[in-house]
Formats: C-alpha cells, structure tokens, sequence
C-alpha cells in the first residue's frame, strides 16, 4: 500500500516533468517595461538589471560609456529591448546561464552558436589570488563569464586561463565575496577577495545531503566550521562545539580517555521520554553508529544543527530533537594536491579533584560523630596522638590516595596527514590520523603484563568524486575507525569497567582506611576497609589488563545522473551505505595477595592476616556487532524561470540494521522537499517525511511530518535600500510543522503482549507425590496504540546585518509542544489485574526559548577582527503526566520543568535542642540532633514524612548556555579565545557532602558543633545514622551556574621565500588549550559543576585542561 | 546516455521498489515475544496458562488476607515485628498508609485478568480428542479460580468491581472504570461462576497427578464460605433469614457432597495440617518444606518467632473433661497448672512455656525472647510446625500444604447457618459435636438457646480454625470486633521457684478498633486518587 505511493509519486512526478518542457531562451522572451531618455547606454542595461532582475554583463567596450540611448517599451520582451538597444552598434549578445552577455560582435560569426561550441582563447590571462593580509589562496573558483571554462587558482594563489580582452572574469570560492573584473587587454589580474563576512554565500548543508545558500535557507540551522573545530584540542569532537553553536548544550560529565563524549542536546529538552538526544547524522545519512565525536576534527567540514521543524522534518519520526550534522571534507578541483600534515602533543590535567581530610581531622570528625550519637569515641587520646604524629602510618594510615594513584597530567597526541585534491575528472579527500590518550592512573604503566593504560584511536577516510561523464558523477566514500581502550584489570571481577571501580573507591577513601603497603612491602588491607573493598593501588598493578576494541567501517556509493534529457534542472541520485561496527573484548584479570597487618601493643608481635589471595589470570571476553545498510533515490529539480527559482527533492529511503543479539531494526519512508522563491527575496518552502518505524504497530507505523517555512529579505527591497543606510541586511523567516521521536522507549515491541513461560522448577506444585509444573503468564500487556512523540515546533527569526556585514545579529524564538510522550501511566485501576502496564503516548511538555547570535567580523587597519556572542535560553514545562489526583498539590510533576523529583525543602539546621522541640517531629530518623537539618513541613502535620515532599529541582541541566569568542588575525599571528558559560542547572551534591567514608575540608570548617551552632553551614557529624541528612533535599542543592575559559588559540604561520624554496606552502605553528579556568558559585570547589552528581557518591574521572602545541604544515 | 534509457531505468527503478514492498518492510515478526496464539492453539500450554493462575492463590506467607499473619491482626496472637499486621491492632492504618491487606485488591484483579484472559481465548483451545474431559476441565478450573478470587475480595471490601474480561488500559477512560458492585451483584457473580464449574469438573480427582486442581467440592465449598458471609450480620444488616436458609442448604449440600466424596474428618486432628495427603482437605496451596517453620518457630531453635498467641486465646480452650470455659469454677480449671487438662486441641495449636518442642523446652524469657524492643506473648504456634524440622542444620523439612477448606468448616457452616435459620435442631447439634467429639471434647450440652447455641459455634470456630485465617473474618461478618479486638490483650510470664511456678499476666497491648470504619477494608488510596473525578461511581469504602 506505502509502497504503491512511492511508485505512484515517482510516476507522477517524472511524468509532470516532462509536460513543462521549458525552453532555455526563456529569459530573452521575458517581458520588460523601461523609459530612458538620453542616458548613457550603460545606466539603461543597468537599469533593466535593477527593475527586472535581469543580469545583464557588459564589459570591455567603451561605447557603454559613451553613447547615449532613448527607448520607451511596456512589456516588450527582452530580446527586442536589447536589439533595439544595441542595433546602432557592433554589440551582440547572448543568454549565458542566466546571464545577457553583451559583446563586441566578433569577427568570427559565432553569436549564437551553442555554448558547447564556444572556444576562442586569444590570450592567456594569469594572476594571483590573496585574501586582505595578502595569503595566497588555493582553490579559488575563476571562470570566463559566458565561457564554457574555468580555472581554480593552485596552492600558491596562481591561475592562468585564456581569455578574450573584452571577457569578465568572476573569482569565487566559499567564505569569499565573489568578484567580477574585466580582461581590458590585460594579461595579469591579482585580485584580493575580501571575505564574506555576511556568510551569506555560504553553503549550509541540510538534510540528505542538499546543499543550499545559507540567505536563502528558512529554517533555523547554527554551522560551525573546521576552523574553529581544530582549535580545540580535545579528542572527542563533541566537546570542541561547546559555546560555539546557538541553540545547543553540551555537558560533559566525565574525562575519561576514550569516554569523554559530551552529551549534546538541542533547545534543551522537550520531553522526559527515553530519548532526549538529537538524530546523529553524517554526511547527509543518520548512522547507525552515531558517536561523532570519534570521528577525527581534521576529517571534518562542519557540524551543524538543524533546529527547528523545517530543517528536521526531513528526518520525520526521528528528528524530533533536532539533528546534528556532520559533513566531512571533499576535494576541491585546485589541481595540484594539497597535503596537509597536523601533528598536537598536549597534556592533560584535572580541572578539579576532590580533596579530602587528613586523618587526624578525619578521626576528630568521626570521635564527634560517635559523640554526638551518645556513643563513645572510636579513637582515644593517644590513638589521636599517634595518628597527628604520624608514627605508626601502618596502623594509623593517613594516605592521600589521590596522589598514590594519579599523575598530575597525563599526555595526549594526535597526528593526522590528509590529501586532498582534483580537477575536471574528479577530486578526493584523503585523510590519516592517530590519536593516543593516556590516562592519568600513575600505576598504570607498572603493570606487570606491559598493558598500559590508553586510549589510541586510528581514522581513515577517503572521499572521492568522480564526473564519469558530462551527465553522470559518482561519490565514493570509505571511512574506518578503530578504537584500542587498554587498562588494569581492576573491577572485571565485579562486573564493572576499571575506571568506575578505581574512582569509586578513590572517592570513598578516607586517608585512615587502609596503607598502602605493609612493612614487610606486601599489599594492605587496612582495618578500615571493609571486605569487598580493594587496595586501590593493587588494583591497578596486579589484576591483569582488559584489551578493548571498538571498529567501525563505513562506505558510501552515490551515482547522480543529470536529467536534463527530460528537463532540464532535473536530476536522479541513487545511493547505498553501509557501516560495519562492534567491539572485541577481552579481558585477563586475577586477585593478588594482601595482607592485614596488626602489631600487638604489648608485646610488638606483628601479625599478616591474608585478606584476598593471588590467582592465576581469567580470561573473559565479548564481542558485539552491527550491520547498518541504508539506500535511497532521490530525485532532485532546480530550475530557474526568470526571477522564479523552484526547486524540489524527492527521496525513498530505508535502513536495515542487523544486531548481534536483537532482532535487526527496520526503518523507511518517503522525504520531499519543495522550495520556490521569488527574485531571491521572497522564499517558501515545504518539507515533509512520511516514514514509518517498526517500533509501533501496523497501522500506526507511518506518519507524515510536514513543514512549512518562509523568509523574506526586506533588506533587497527597493524601499529599504533606499532609506536605510546601517543595516545592510534584513531577513525575517519562519516555520512550523511537526516532527516525530520514535526513541521512545529503551524496549521494543510495546505494541506486543508477551506471555512468558515459567519453568516447573519455579511452577506450582500439583498431585501426590507434589510436583512443579511449567506455567505460562502475561508477561506485558502490549499496547496496540504505541506511536511516536510528536512535536510541533515553531521558529521566528530575524537575521541581520549591519556596516556592510561587519556586524551580523540573528535572533530566533521558538514554542515546542511535545506531545505523546510515552508515559507510564499512572492512572490505570489496579482492578485492570494488568502486572506490567506498557506507557502510553499521554505526556505533554512545552518547550519555549530565545537564541541570540552575534557576529563581528571587520578590518581595523591590517588587523582582521572577528568574534561572536551566542546565547540560548529553552525553559520547559510538563503539561500532562497521567498523575492522578494528589492529595498534596505540591507534589504534582505537571507544571514543574523536567527533572524535577520529590524531596524535603529544607529550613536550615537545628541549632539548638531547643528547636527540635519546638519543630515538626523527623520520622526520618530515630532521634533529631541538634546540627541536623530541619524540614519544611508542607502539610503542617507536625510530623516530617514522605508526604512532605515537594517537587525539587534535581536534574543539572542548564537553561541558558552562552559563548563568547573574539580573535584577531595580523600579519602572521592569529588569536582567538572562547568563554561558554551556562546559568539555571541545579544539582544534588548529597552524595558527595553527606561522609560516607571520606571526609572533606568544608564538612570541617562549616559543620555545626556546640560553638558554631550559630553560624554552622553544614551538619552536625554523625557516625552511623545519617539518615536525617542523607535523603534528596534542597539542602544538598547548588546551582551549578558556570563560566568557562573554555578555549584560547595563538598561532604564527610562516609563509615566505624560504618556505617556497623547501615547497612548503604553509607552515603554522600553534599552542591552544582547553577548560583553563572554570568559575562557579559552588561552596566547595573540587567538583567541576558540568558533573552531574545526582545520586552519585563516586566523583567520575575528572574532567581535563589540555594544554596543547601543535603545527600544520600544508606542502 | 539515451533518453529512453534512462526512462527505462526509472520505470525499472519503480517496479523494483514495488516489487520489494509486497510485504510491508516494517513488519518484523517479533519472535522474541510469545503471542497469545501460542499460548492457546496446544492444549498443553493452555494448562500451563492455568498452572499459573494458581500461583496467585492465597498462601500461608506474606500479608495477604489468607497468610499466618492474619491471625494476629485478631484476638488470636500477636506479631512482634512492628511492621504488618500490627497497624490493626494500632487502629493506625488508613487508605494512604500500606496495610497489609491492601495488596490483595491488586493480587486477585491479577488472577482475575488471566482467568478472563483464558476465558476470551477459550474457543482457540483445540480439544484433545482422546481426552475429551480435559479442555472443559480446564475451563471449570478457572471459573472456580475467579469465583474464589472474587470470594476474597468480597469478603474484605464488600462492594467490588465485577470485571468479566481482560480490559485493555490502553483504551478509552470509559472502559477502565467500574462501579463497586452490590453484594448481590457479587454473590450472583460467583454464583453463576460456580455453576459454570460445576459441569466440568468432579467432586475429586482419581488420577494423582491432578490432586490440588479446582474441583467441584472446592466450588461448594467456596459456595458455602460465601453464602454465610452473605447471611451474617456484616453483610445482612436487615437479617434477611432466607439467606440462612441458603447457607445452611448450601452447606448441608457442601458437607453431604463431601462426605460422599470421602472428604472426612481426619481422626487426628494435628494431622490435618501436616500430612501432605489427607482426606479432609478440600483444597489447599503446597507451600514448601521449611520457610513456615524458619518464620514461625522460636529462635532458640533458629527460626524468627514471629507471632504467637495471646493469652486471651489460650484462655479461650475449655477443660477437655467438662467441656467448660476455664472461667466456670466447675470446669475443673488449676491456675497454678494452666497447661493441664485444656482442650486436646490446644496442644495441637499452642506451644505454652516449658512446653517441650524437639529436643528443648521452650523459654519464652531466656533464649526464645525476641530482641529488644519486640514483645511476644510467651506463647508459640505449634499448628503446622513439623518437630522434625532442624532448622541449624537445614534437615528435617517435610513439604505441608496451606489449608485453604476442609470438611471441618462445612461441619460449622452448616451448624451456624442453620441455627440461625431454625435454631439449634438435632442437625445443629450433631454438627457440631462432630467436631467436637472428632477432637476428643465432650458433646455440647443439651437444650441451648439459638443464642447459646451461637456462642457456642462461634467459640468451636475460633478454636477449631485458629491460626486459619478465619478469625479475622469472622469477628467482622458477626460484628464483634468492636469487642474482642478492643481493648488490652495479654501475655504469659511465669517465675519458677524450688516449689511453684507462678504465672502472671501483664498488659500485652491495648487494642483498637473503630466500629465506624475498621469492618470493610479501605480501597488504597493510590487507587482512589487514580479514579478521582473521572469514575464518580467507585466510592471509597464507608467509614473511610
């Protein structure tokens, strides 16, 4: 049934296409009103080029500037305009592209030969091409105007092409102003292009692979480009676009070499589904495996993120949570090759650790805990002694474990090497690149096996095109990346990766626990440790390795075939991917020997209990795979009739992704895309997909996803030009439409009931003698109504310039209603009998914000200056949550932004007994003590209870991000720094503050005791019963509100003779760094505040500075 | 390339995708799911379907309204954990706070679902034509697995939603929410439950492997329970007699067809809870070997002593010699030997102090006192515990079933419903004395009044089926919780010296019963909140 429609769209289409068989000549029968009267000849081209949008290109002749016309027409077209116009003089012309030519009539009669035919070089013409400080640019585009050929200009900026002396020439490459220059009879022409400031000629890619020009894109799409990629030298490429996209958070919650991906979202969050993470798409095609942070920064164009409906309805089901996209680096027809060769060493080091007590405060702390519970001391007088003396450190340890087992910095280096390259036939990209990450465990290098600690990552990628013939190019990519993760054995025994088990136990370490060693040099096992703790250091030297491999291969074949046979404008694109990715792990661990060692006080006998015992090593291993196919074809139309642009896409795709231990996941649909605009002024388009998800059941699997959108750049009208001088550029646009999120659930089929058997084993029990019988249930209840979230999400935008582009201001508001959003329902009676009840599509939240992005990008003398602003606010709200009706309004999800979990709202601490008495009694624990924290008691009960909870913040989230960057570039030296910052996310820092084990300086300086009980900020000690204290309050809230140094550049490049003479074309030297400073309103300043410690009492591996040199040298 | 190729092409292209789409692309069979066609289409997995309904029958454990802990919730022990059954002696439990009943009203709604779910794919169940009783057999079993479902909730909440089959929650509002039905309802719900049963199913299974199935007795006898229910004053408040008149021909029927079915009286009265086979038992539920006795046994010998008797039941046994209550001087009742001489069946039900037990006497204020802060009676249970059981080494268990009917309770169904109907005739009497003389009591005495005659039932009840999970009910269905689960209740201590034992009773707990609220089970009032203005019919229960 689907299917028949993809067939009958396609039919229909193709078969439109061939009844409007426009003519090519059509822009000469376009229909002109002009009155001139005595004017120059030139004023009269230019003025049908102003009024009728006509481009009109006359050079190298003197004539348009001397003779003088007079003409009177209504709706003439614009061929008898022109021959009455031009007959008086030996002027010709003809229709090129959508340009009139108008030249001197030749010698030789070929006016209106077809353009194929068209070679007459009488000169060559040659120059160089540089930009404003005078670099030499590679890869410029130059043309002939009218002339079937072209030139780009080679790695030194030089060009030559042949040329007629009264040709224009026109000079353009991406990020440039384009430039149009007449020969004159010249035979050298050095241009300078300025650059575009206005990026209004960029090209922005949008979904499956559609380039567009970014004035005339209506969606809200933010770009960030390799440039400023590359200055960050982090290694996964998601923490370099912190503060550099509108619209987009980043929180990276952890360092940990080979896992330190920041998690991306887009206009923060508009549900509290499963999925909150936008659709991952590389080079046009979403992926199965969609880290792209792995994918190495030199291989990569640009990121961008498509945000609103227009831009992700594309995307249909998937692309409710906007896209990040990623497009790699193709050749550029330069001609020679470029080599690129980039080579970094940098070091990396915390932004923060934890810091912990001594031992003697720690054992003061813990006296006090007892003491405030009526309990005796742990420690007497002269065990404190010993412990502040340090002279018994195998009985009374004091160890900084933070300093046993971590190095101060840990090394990073990164090497890449890509060519890149191409002419008429086709270019290429081809790039290599290592990285290698150590981390920063000091023991690990001394494990006895010889596996190091490391994260190494390998890329290739090569990206060819191919013009196979004037009709038909092909796309070629391949990319692999191979990942190597190695470390210390430690926690494969308890099933959890090393590094959460070595920074769990270093964050619940007191320095009292345990010595490292024993006197006699064996392992310790102190005697505050209790038995299912490790010596950490032990665990890192003697447990064995893990050897870890992750491997993904990608390719990529495209064919595009020009139409033009059955219109022009017309073409078909057919393409297959697939991707190979998995892991190889393999494991060899084993236990180690450790001793807990007690000397007698008396009688000095030393004693080594054995507390875990050596073994040989285990092997365990495991492997994953995943097959991805995808495969589309698409029809494309781009077509211009005079001032009327159209153009329109049209693709079926489907995906196919096997799984090593799952049934494989299906997708497919239909996207079209129609866009027309007017003159370049008046833009519409309309998107849709209409795609299915095998995550719901038949009949709901489909959806159509449209989107419509429309800009309007005032600045091009007459009116606004003539008036407003400051403000170059003036574009509104704006869109609307609905968006689907099938991610719904981390389970498949919840449209299936399952029933489950039960084994006899665990049946019931029939008959005499009593046996067990197998039994079947109802495991869950499907629900036959499962469907997709669905978004409804609008954008306006106001984009402008000013000074020419030098200034650039766009502003965007959003409103998102989602709706559906798979919900645990809370309101089925339990008389239903249903024991697993499947979430239903009831949720709904709103999802509201403002992004702001300012650019400047001048020239002060020869300083070229350029900076941005970004800043994005999304604050969302839950609508609907299926709650039932609370007796306790304040517990209520809806109305609350996501996030939200119920907990006390705290009232200070007790400061007194006094206080305690006159407060609403605790049941949380058994006997209230002064110093602990007093509750609100919401319900005015008398009691503090679970019914005392109130909807509390708990979720560090921030709902404003911004970022700051400015640099600079004169003569050789560049510049440029980056603040991000990010404002509203609150956490619950209780994990961490409460002393679990470790005790921390701030517990120290600001607990309650007898003589501060006035001014305390933090709790009286307990010993055993922290349970007052220790449950979700807003006592343990911060705001987590930062700023960041994030990043700061300063480069030098060389160029020169010496350089040409070794044939290097550049060479840059450079030192950034990343995360430098971080200010925060935290109390306590050992925690970064992007960690998210909800629930946490482990501190993760912390997040790094990176101090990095580097060079680049392009041969 | 030539025009018409590429048209050729396209058109190739079309056909192609066509072709690949016959089948829709997205329909992957979920293979990792079993569907209910599977489920349905062998008969052999349709019984294992109704296999597993009987797991949500009552069992002896957890808190539900048929478990061991009941029995303290009422004047026939005492829990010392602070959590469960407590709260009804506190008075402290509301529709907010967990009570331990409360988990019923979800329990039996989910065997309610799968027998409705069984019943909808019925007709898919492919008959076995070499054993043409086997399918409908199937389908009495679990029409008297709802009907008793449906028994329990009666009996706890009164007034409940009847559900007949498995209702999506995924539908429409409309179709979630239910009214609580009448009694009448109810009772006619079962009812018609019952006799679609009946048909099917015999009174007792010849093949042993079915022992423990849903059989047509175990569907009188629910008939009977329900019927008394029905009749008393809880639930008859206007004291219609014609539903005496049901309940006793009800249970006349229940206990003739019980007895023609050899379901007797087993002569040892102990035994019926330990034997794993006996013929009195109508219906119960196996329950392991050694977990009841972990629980339940005194912790000098390593279990958890986790209620008791009181001393307001153990007063409750009358002199096995006369037949009197201790109270009546005449009864020959020793205080200084409170142990000697009492209703044999006390020594079947009660371990007292320095009782022996195994190899021990138990030592309610030495090692068989629990931990600080816990009170215990001084008294243990001894009905169902198996002496063999060794619970330091782990040996000794011997697998028992949890009684859920036996013929003794036809026996005073019959009597009570009777007497109620026509007052205490020979048939009152002989039903009664079976059960009394079957215990090694002398026959009650001649010429009572319908009201002696109902004290006497209903003392011969709470002693007969203590520690049965009857007790609780029936204080309620005859509205004398308000007294006997009121006030203070006692434990035992004793202090022995070179001549005498003395015994002393202090103030064990003082109970709480609010008449106004505490006869019906409150709905939770999580569930209330979820119907809360969207199904003004389901009100919560009166009182609360």
């Amino acid at each position: 049934m689907r299917c028949n429609l993809i067939v009958l769209l396609t039919l229909l289409f193709t078969s439109l296409l061939h009844a409007k068989d426009a003519g090519s000549q059509s822009l000469l029968e376009k229909k002109i009103t002009l009155t001139v009267k005595n004017q120059l000849l030139k004023d009269a081209l230019n003025k049908i080029t102003e009024m009728d949008g006509v481009n009109i290109i006359f050079t190298g002749n003197s004539l348009f500037n001397t003779e003088r016309v007079s003409i009177d027409v209504k709706s003439v077209s614009l061929k008898k305009v022109l021959n009455e116009l031009l007959a008086p003089y030996p002027l010709t012309y003809k229709v090129v592209d959508d340009y009139v030519v108008i030249k001197r009539t030749a010698a030789n009669p070929e006016t209106n030969t077809p353009l194929n035919g068209f070679v007459d070089p009488r000169d060559t013409l040659k120059g160089r091409v540089t930009d404003p400080v005078g670099n030499a640019l590679p890869g410029v585009s130059v043309t002939v105007i009218g002339k079937p050929f072209g030139a780009a200009t080679n790695d030194v900026g030089a060009y030559s092409i042949p040329v007629s002396p009264d040709d224009s020439i026109r000079f353009s490459f991406v990020g440039y102003k384009t430039l149009v220059r007449s020969v004159r009879n010249k035979d050298e022409l050095n241009v300078q292009m300025e650059a575009d400031s206005t990026g209004l000629n960029d090209v922005v890619v949008t979904g499956y692979g559609q380039v567009q020009k970014s004035i005339s894109v209506t969606g809200a799409i933010s770009t960030v480009r390799t440039k400023e990629l590359k200055q960050s030298p982090v290694a996964n490429l998601s923490n370099a676009l912190a503060g550099r996209l509108p619209g987009l958070t980043a929180i990276q919650s952890s360092g940990l070499p080979g896992s330190d991906a920041a998690a991306i979202y887009i206009r923060g969050v508009g549900t509290y589904g499963a999925n909150k993470s936008p659709l991952i798409v590389i080079d046009g095609l979403p992926r199965g495996d969609a880290n792209f942070g792995d994918i190495d920064v030199n291989e990569v164009a640009s990121v961008s993120i498509l945000k609103d409906a227009a831009s992700t309805s594309l995307y249909g089901v998937q692309g409710a949570n906007g896209v990040v996209l990623i497009t790699t680096k193709r050749g550029k027809t330069s001609g020679k090759p470029n080599i690129e060769f980039n080579g970094q060493y940098s070091q990396q080091r915390p932004t923060r650790l934890p810091t912990y007590l001594d031992a003697y405060h720690t054992a003061l702390l813990i006296n006090e805990g007892r003491t405030n519970e009526g309990s005796s001391p742990i420690y007497t007088n002269q065990q404190l002694q010993i412990i502040q003396s340090k002279s018994d450190p195998y009985t009374y340890p004091d160890v900084d474990w933070y300093s046993v087992i971590l190095k101060p910095s840990a090394p990073q280096q990164r090497y890449n090497i890509n060519i890149s390259g191409g002419n008429d036939i086709g270019t290429y990209f081809v790039s290599g690149s290592y990285l290698h990450q150590g981390s920063l465990l000091k023991a690990a290098d001394n494990n006895k096996y010889g596996v190091s600690d490391k994260y190494d990552r390998y890329n290739l990628r090569s990206n060819i095109n191919l013009n196979v013939s004037k009709m038909l190019s092909l796309r070629l990519d391949l990319a692999t990346r191979l990942e190597n993760r190695t470390g210390p054995g430690a926690g494969v025994d308890q099933g959890v990766a090393a590094y959460d088990w070595i920074f769990k136990m270093l964050s619940q370490y007191s320095r009292t626990t345990s010595p490292v060693y024993n006197p006699d040099g064996s392992y310790a096992f102190g005697t505050g440790m209790p038995p299912d703790w490790r010596n950490i250091l032990a665990e890192i030297q003697s447990t064995g390795y893990y050897n870890n491999f992750w491997h993904s291969t990608n390719g990529t074949v495209e064919a595009t075939h020009l139409l033009d046979v059955i219109t022009p404008g017309l073409k078909i694109k057919g393409l297959v991917t697939f991707e190979n990715y998995g892991t190889i792990d393999y494991a060899q661990s084993q236990h180690y020997d450790s001793y807990r060692y007690s000397k007698d006080p008396v009688t000095g006998t030393e004693t080594y209990a054995q507390m875990t015992t050596a073994n040989s090593l285990t092997k365990t291993y495991s492997t994953s795979g995943y097959r991805y196919y995808f495969y589309d074809v698409q029809l494309n139309y781009d077509r211009r009739f005079g001032r009327h642009n159209i153009s329109g896409m049209f693709l079926g795709n489907r995906s196919y992704t096997s799984v090593y231990n799952d049934l494989p996941h299906v997708y497919q649909g239909l996207v079209g895309n129609a866009s027309y605009n007017y003159d370049q002024r008046y833009y519409l388009q309309f998107n849709f997909g209409y795609n299915g998800s095998e995550n719901f059941p038949p009949g709901k699997r489909y959806g159509f996803f449209p989107a419509v959108s429309a800009g309007w750049i005032i600045s091009d009208e007459e009116f606004f030009k003539n008036n407003i001088r400051l403000m170059n550029f003036l574009k509104l646009r704006g869109s609307y439409g609905i968006v689907g999120n099938d991610q719904i659930s981390t389970s498949r089929w919840l449209f299936l009931s399952n029933y489950s058997p039960i084994t006899a084993a665990n049946g019931y029990t029939f008959g005499n003698p009593g046996t067990n019988v197998a039994g079947y249930y109802e495991s869950s209840v499907g629900n036959e109504n499962v469907t997709w979230e669905r978004a409804k999400k609008a954008d306006i935008a106001i984009e402008t310039g000013f000074f020419k582009n030098a200034v650039k201001l766009t502003v965007d508001y959003f409103h998102e209603r989602r709706d559906n959003i798979l919900t645990t329902p809370r309101t089925i009676p339990d008389y239903l009998g249903v024991s697993v009840i499947q979430p239903k599509n009831v949720g709904s939240v709103v999802n509201r914000g403002i992004e702001i992005d300012l650019n400047v990008n001048t020239h002060v003398g020869k300083v070229n200056l350029f900076g941005n602003i970004n800043y994005s606010l999304a604050k969302n709200k839950i609508l609907y949550a299926d709650e039932p009706q609370l007796a306790y309004a304040y517990q209520y999800a809806k109305g609350r932004p996501i996030g939200d979990s119920l907990g006390y709202i705290a009232d200070g601490i007790y400061r007194s007994q006094a206080e305690i008495d006159k407060g609403p009694k605790s049941t949380l624990t058994a006997k209230s003590l002064p110093g602990d924290i007093r509750y609100k008691d919401m319900n005015g009960d008398g009691v503090i209870d679970a019914k005392d909870r109130a909807m509390i913040a708990n979720y560090n989230f921030p709902t404003q991000t911004f970022g700051g960057s400015i640099g600079f570039a004169v003569y050789n030296f560049d510049f440029s720094i980056l603040f991000q910052g990010a404002l509203g996310g609150v956490a619950n820092y209780q994990g961490y503050l409460i002393p679990q084990y470790q005790y921390r300086p701030y517990q120290w300086n600001n607990r309650w005791t007898a003589q501060t009980a006035q001014t305390a900020r933090y709790p009286s000690m307990h010993y055993n019963d922290w349970t007052n204290d220790n449950v979700n309050s807003t006592f343990w809230q911060y705001k987590t509100d930062y700023i960041k140094l994030r990043n700061f550049e300063v480069g030098y490049s060389l160029t020169g003779k010496l350089l040409q003479r070794v044939k290097i074309k550049k060479f840059r030297v450079f030192i950034n760094a990343q995360n430098l400073v971080t200010w925060d309103k935290l109390p306590f300043n050992d925690v970064d505040p992007e960690i998210n410690p909800s629930g946490n009492t482990a501190v993760p591996y912390p997040i790094n500075k990176v101090y990095n040199a580097g060079v680049t040298v392009n041969l | 390339m030539e025009n018409k190729t590429i048209i050729y092409l396209l058109a190739f292209c079309c056909i192609g995708a066509a072709a690949s789409c016959k089948k829709d692309y997205l329909n992957k069979v979920a293979s990792d799911n079993v569907q209910v066609e599977e489920v349905f289409s062998t008969i052999t997995n349709a019984e294992k379907f109704v296999n597993n309904i009987y797991t949500s029958l009552p069992s002896w454990d957890y808190s539900n309204g048929n478990s061991y802990t009941i029995s303290s919730g009422t004047d026939e022990g005492k829990q010392i954990w602070a959590n469960g059954f407590q709260i009804f002696n506190t008075g402290s439990w509301n529709p907010s706070s967990f009570f331990p009943i409360s988990i019923d009203w979800f329990n039996y709604y989910e065997g309610i679902r799968e027998c409705n779910t069984f019943l909808k794919y019925y007709d898919l169940i492919p008959a076995d034509p070499s054993h043409p009783a086997w399918k409908p057999r199937l389908k009495g079993e679990v029409f008297t697995l709802r009907a008793y479902f449906y028994s329990h909730l009666f009996k706890e909440w009164g007034t409940i939603p009847l559900l007949s089959t498995p209702v999506s929650p995924y539908g429409s509002e409309s179709d979630l929410y239910y009214p609580r039905s009448s009694y009448e309802d109810v009772i006619k719900f079962v009812n018609s439950d019952l006799d679609s049963a009946a048909g099917a199913l015999p009174f007792a299974y010849s093949d042993v492997t079915l022992l423990g199935r849903a059989t047509k007795m175990v569907g009188l006898a629910i008939k009977s329970r329900m019927l008394l229910y029905y009749a008393s004053p809880l639930f008859n408040p206007q004291n219609d007699p014609t539903r005496w008149q049901t309940a006793a021909s009800v249970a006349k029927e229940a206990l003739d067809d019980a007895l023609a079915n050899g379901y007797v009286l087993n002569s040892n009265y102990a035994n019926v809870f330990l034997d794993y086979n006996n013929q009195e038992v109508i219906w119960n539920r196996p329950m392991g070997s050694g977990a009841i006795d972990q629980v339940m046994v005194s912790l000098g010998n390593g279990g958890w002593g986790n209620s008791g008797p009181i001393q307001e039941f153990v007063d409750a046994y009358e002199m096995a010699a006369t037949g009197l209550p201790i109270t009546n001087p005449a009864s020959g009742f020793n205080p200084k030997r409170p142990y000697v001489g009492r209703d044999p069946r006390f020594y079947a039900t009660v371990l007292y102090p320095l009782e022996w037990w195994t190899w021990r006497k138990i030592d309610a204020q030495g090692v068989d006192k629990p931990t600080a802060g816990q009170t215990a009676s001084g008294y243990f249970w001894r009905k169902y515990m198996s002496v063999s059981t060794d619970l330091y080494y782990g040996r000794g268990y011997v697998p028992r079933k949890w009684v859920l009917f036996r013929t003794g309770e036809l026996y005073l169904n019959y009597a009570e419903a009777q007497n109620e109907a026509l007052g205490p005739d020979a048939t009152v009497y002989s039903a009664v004395n079976a059960i009394r003389n079957r215990a090694g009591m002398p026959n009650l005495p001649a010429g009572l009044s319908q009201a002696d005659m109902r004290s006497a039932i209903q003392h011969e009840r709470r002693i007969e089926m203590a520690f049965e999970s009857q007790r609780f009910w029936d204080v309620r269905r005859w509205k004398i919780a308000e007294v006997v689960d009121n006030g203070p209740v006692h434990s035992v201590l004793y202090s022995i010296n070179a001549t005498d034992t003395t015994y002393t009773y202090p103030v064990l707990q003082t109970r709480v019963f609010d008449a106004s609220k505490h006869y019906f089970m409150p709905i939770p009032q999580s569930e209330m909140d979820k119907m809360a203005g969207k199904n003004p019919d389901f009100k919560q229960t009166t009182g609360w």
